[in-house]
């Protein structure tokens, strides 16, 4: 039997997020520290699989996932033409759709801000 | 004999002319698809299946919240509703409904805070709360399979109008109505997207791109962000008229909220 090797790190969480998951594991009668593990776990070893079978598929909706490449992107990448079907491929990927962070966001409204207005009725 | 042939003239025309509003009808009918009609099999297998369907974890909620005593009164709906399999049959297919309280239409998490508030003394909580949502999903499941039967009550006539109005005003910088594109383009693509007809059958929903669930208000929003333009707010009289002329466009459709959509 192997000596258990955990090590402790420093990271950095939504507050909300933590806030939340805080709950959950309250409810669930374990601990953040156990359902990090578990999540992580689950992403290394789905991501040790594709990558064993050198299926792509997973890498690409990760990086979806991370906001590296957009929809367009990751459609392309995937072979496929819907959002439909990105989306689903993301739920049963167990991944969660981006987030933009701020200053993705505030350089979508200068964009937007600088596009000329239609003509409203 | 010039006055039998003129008796029959009229009443051929009247058959014909009959027949044709019943045709007419009877195509009508035939061409409304709800969103669910759109989606892939995949999808409409995961709205399908109870196990599979995401909402039904708001649905679980909501049964819990529908039990739970409020601290003042220790009252819960359950107190007055009793079963709500039994009481709240077909309630959510008639929604939006005019409040004589406001004098204006609400839309169902409006009618549960109106409850929360007069009934339970608790305290009105944010359209698109959790707690909302999740109550308005278990409610909406009991009228699963229902037709939408908005009221024929007059007092919602105003409403209708203006959400009609709404529904078909171009807006925001790519100056597009709703009309525009969930009547006149429906069926087609739009990026990588299926337009459906807008007929609101399944909310509150789950939908794939939030991984939660959303009322018809926060769809709404979406696509007004869509066309660049501002959205109204969550309870806007605006809104409410939306959903009050959508809900008359879907009359007759069949509800299968909690529905799944991308």
């Amino acid at each position: 039997m192997t000596a258990s090797t955990t090590v402790n790190f420093t990271g950095s969480v939504e507050k909300d997020l933590l806030k939340r998951v805080k709950i959950i594991a309250a409810q669930n009668d374990t601990s953040i520290n156990a359902l990090f593990n578990a999540e992580l776990r689950h992403l290394v070893e789905t991501f040790d699989a594709a990558e064993r079978n050198e299926n792509q598929n997973f890498k690409n909706l990760l990086a979806f996932s991370l906001g590296q490449i957009d929809e367009l992107v990751a459609m392309e990448r995937l072979g496929i033409d819907s959002d439909e079907s990105l989306f689903l491929l993301m739920a049963h990927a167990h991944l969660p759709m981006p987030r933009l962070s701020d200053t993705q966001t505030r350089a979508m409204v200068e964009k937007l801000h600088s596009l000329p207005l239609g003509a409203a009725v | 004999m010039a006055w039998k042939r003129l008796l029959f003239r009229i009443f051929q025309a009247l058959i014909l002319s009959s027949g044709a509003v019943l045709v007419h009808a009877v195509a009508h009918a035939e061409t409304r698809k709800s969103g669910f009609d759109f989606m892939h099999p995949a999808t409409q297998a995961m709205q399908n299946d109870d196990a599979q369907n995401p909402a039904m974890l708001w649905v679980a909620d909501g049964e819990a919240q529908w039990h739970l005593q409020q601290s003042e009164t220790t009252k819960s709906c359950a107190s007055c509703h009793g079963d709500a399999t039994k009481s709240m049959r077909g309630v959510a297919a008639r929604y939006p409904a005019f409040s004589n309280t406001t004098a204006k239409p609400i839309n169902l998490q409006q009618r549960i805070n109106q409850c929360r508030v007069s009934n339970q003394k608790a305290a009105a909580l944010p359209l698109e709360h959790q707690t909302l949502l999740a109550l308005e999903a278990y409610i909406a499941l009991q009228s699963r399979g229902q037709k939408l039967m908005q009221s024929n009550d007059p007092k919602l006539m105003q409403a209708r109008k203006q959400g009609e109005a709404l529904f078909n005003l171009r807006m925001g910088q790519l100056d597009l109505s709703c009309k525009d594109c969930h009547q006149g383009n429906a069926g087609k693509r739009l990026g990588g997207n299926t337009i459906p007809q807008a007929h609101p059958t399944a909310y509150p929903l789950y939908r794939l791109e939030w991984q939660a669930v959303g009322s018809l208000q926060r769809r709404l929003r979406n696509c007004m962000t869509g066309i660049r333009a501002e959205a109204f707010t969550y309870g806007s009289d605006e809104m409410l008229a939306l959903e009050v002329f959508l809900a008359q466009r879907a009359q007759g459709m069949i509800n299968d909220a909690p529905g799944v959509r991308p």
